[in-house]
């Protein structure tokens, strides 16, 4: 197996590239994107330990720090989704990778989103805690929890209530890099006819997400696609805190990537 | 001064590090021997942007990670103190062959403080700071399974309770760990009385180091004290960063 190779991305940024001895043509090398402002290894180390599981499997990683984040010191005002370009064709032209998975968790799955609507050379998007809408399932859910609850604990929460209404917190819609509702399904029906697998998995850190069926609800009928894998854990936190959980994940994405893209 | 990933290698694996060498020959060089388990990710940011600052007062500042930690090779079980100490000496080593023959400062964070040491008391280093050091590693871990324990039965991080596994019990902080680590850090001891006051600088917030008496004591403000505690990322503006880095520059000037 070939040793992780830094990857210099021009100016201060560089990345870590592991790239198994594998000369397809068409081989793979999936982005670990930033998940939040957390630097390139990963909550837990996720990133290093799913790159090496990768490996293992025959497929290539990268992962690389944003700007403004981790390593890359200096921030950037050009947009984001052309600096992931930039660096996807570095990737191209010093190590001929042309085909690429993308995304993460949170915000990583949200700029993945974005990059493979933007760029064809993205042939799957890994989304963790993506976007998902509060719709009638969410309410259903969180009513359900809500009657679950002890009346000494609705009291609490309707005291929560009020006393948040001076200055609301700011929605997940707010919060995230989300498009206006409802083009997510143009979006994931164009992705789909273009042959991108999608992975989704949301865990019970999404707050927004309480209910499996809100994910039909969100993304219409292309969420049936073959291509499109969808998986609720509810018992996970959305850093995958434990050490049984986060095996757990790395093994499902190591498998997926497996079942679509090994060489 | 564009930081430089490197590989520093080793019998037992390569440790990846970041070197920040400025343009000029280097007045001096700092070893920086980073926090662990979860202090580690929380704190890399700042600790970049602070090696940046002082290779910008003409230091050259090497930043690495532990085998079995960050970007090194190595599981997360391979992480060990005695490995930590093994690791600093190599870094130590490393930036000797590139920095040339100035003075070499080894700066520990937190529990990288006994690494620092062993690079210190093993003459690699001519100084040691030490930020928010933590002397008592049985005290420390006793925080970090208190800290776990609240995590794992959080409503905040998880919607329902659920029951702790055993192989999640065995972590520290949620990371991994070998059988020894757990006694290693349980009886580390940081002992300073015996080191030479003038080659030793503490920084910690005003009046929170018992071992303050027995060196300089350089204060943190808010928030660069304040990362410690939090389980959030550390979004530290630059000015602090700047202006701690220009204290500690002047520090490291004094013969």
């Amino acid at each position: 197996m070939n040793p992780e190779a830094i990857v210099n991305l021009g100016g201060d940024r560089f990345g870590l590239l592991n790239a198994p001895d594998v000369h397809a043509e068409d081989r793979v090398c999936l982005l670990l994107l930033n998940a939040g402002f957390i630097h390139r290894s990963g909550p837990f180390r996720l990133h290093v330990r799913l790159a090496r599981r990768l490996a293992q499997a025959g497929i290539a990683s990268f992962r690389f720090d944003a700007p403004g984040i981790g390593d890359a010191l200096a921030r950037s005002d050009r947009p984001l989704l052309e600096t992931m370009r930039a660096d996807m064709d570095v990737l191209e032209r010093k190590h001929g990778l042309r085909r690429f998975v993308v995304g993460g968790l949170c915000s990583a799955a949200d700029l993945g989103w974005q990059l493979a609507l933007t760029d064809p050379r993205v042939i799957g998007v890994i989304s963790i805690d993506g976007l998902a809408r509060t719709g009638c399932w969410y309410r259903w859910a969180r009513l359900r929890r809500l009657l679950a609850k002890p009346p000494r604990a609705w009291l609490a929460s309707l005291l929560r209530r009020t006393r948040r209404r001076a200055s609301p917190a700011m929605s997940a819609d707010e919060l995230r890099d989300w498009p206006e509702q409802g083009i997510e399904r143009v979006q994931i029906g164009g992705l789909v006819q273009r042959g991108v697998a999608l992975l989704f998995v949301f865990t019970g850190g999404a707050g927004y997400f309480l209910h499996p069926r809100q994910f039909g609800e969100t993304y219409g009928a292309a969420s049936k696609a073959e291509s499109v894998q969808f998986d609720h854990w509810p018992q996970c936190d959305h850093t995958f805190f434990k050490e049984t959980d986060r095996r757990k994940l790395i093994e499902h994405l190591a498998q997926w990537m497996t079942r679509r893209f090994a060489p | 001064m564009t930081p430089e990933p490197i590989w520093i290698p080793l019998a037992e694996g390569r440790l990846f590090g970041v070197l920040h060498m400025p343009d000029t020959p280097p007045r001096g060089s700092i070893l920086i021997c980073p926090p662990f388990f979860h202090e580690h990710v929380r704190s890399q940011r700042l600790f970049a942007l602070l090696a940046d600052a002082l290779c910008g007062h003409g230091f050259a500042v090497l930043r690495f990670d532990y085998l079995g930690s960050g970007d090194s090779e190595g599981a997360d079980e391979t992480f060990s103190m005695r490995g930590a100490e093994r690791d600093a000496l190599a870094a130590a080593n490393w930036l000797g062959e590139r920095a040339g023959r100035v003075r070499l400062v080894a700066l520990g964070i937190r529990a990288g403080a006994h690494p620092a040491a062993a690079v210190f008391r093993q003459g690699k280093a001519g100084r040691l700071w030490l930020w928010q050091p933590i002397l008592h590693g049985g005290a420390y871990l006793e925080q970090l399974r208190e800290r776990a324990h609240l995590e794992r039965q959080s409503s905040e991080r998880y919607a329902r309770p659920v029951a702790d596994l055993a192989e999640d019990l065995a972590t520290v902080m949620g990371f991994p760990c070998g059988v020894g680590l757990h006694d290693e850090l349980a009886h580390a001891v940081l002992v300073l009385n015996d080191l030479d006051a003038s080659h030793l600088l503490i920084l910690d917030a005003a009046a929170a180091s018992e071992s303050a008496s027995a060196s300089g004591l350089m204060t943190l403000e808010e928030p660069l004290a304040g990362w410690a505690d939090q389980l959030d990322m550390a979004r530290i503006g630059l000015p602090p960063i700047r202006a701690i880095a220009a204290r500690l520059a002047d520090a490291g000037a004094v013969p």
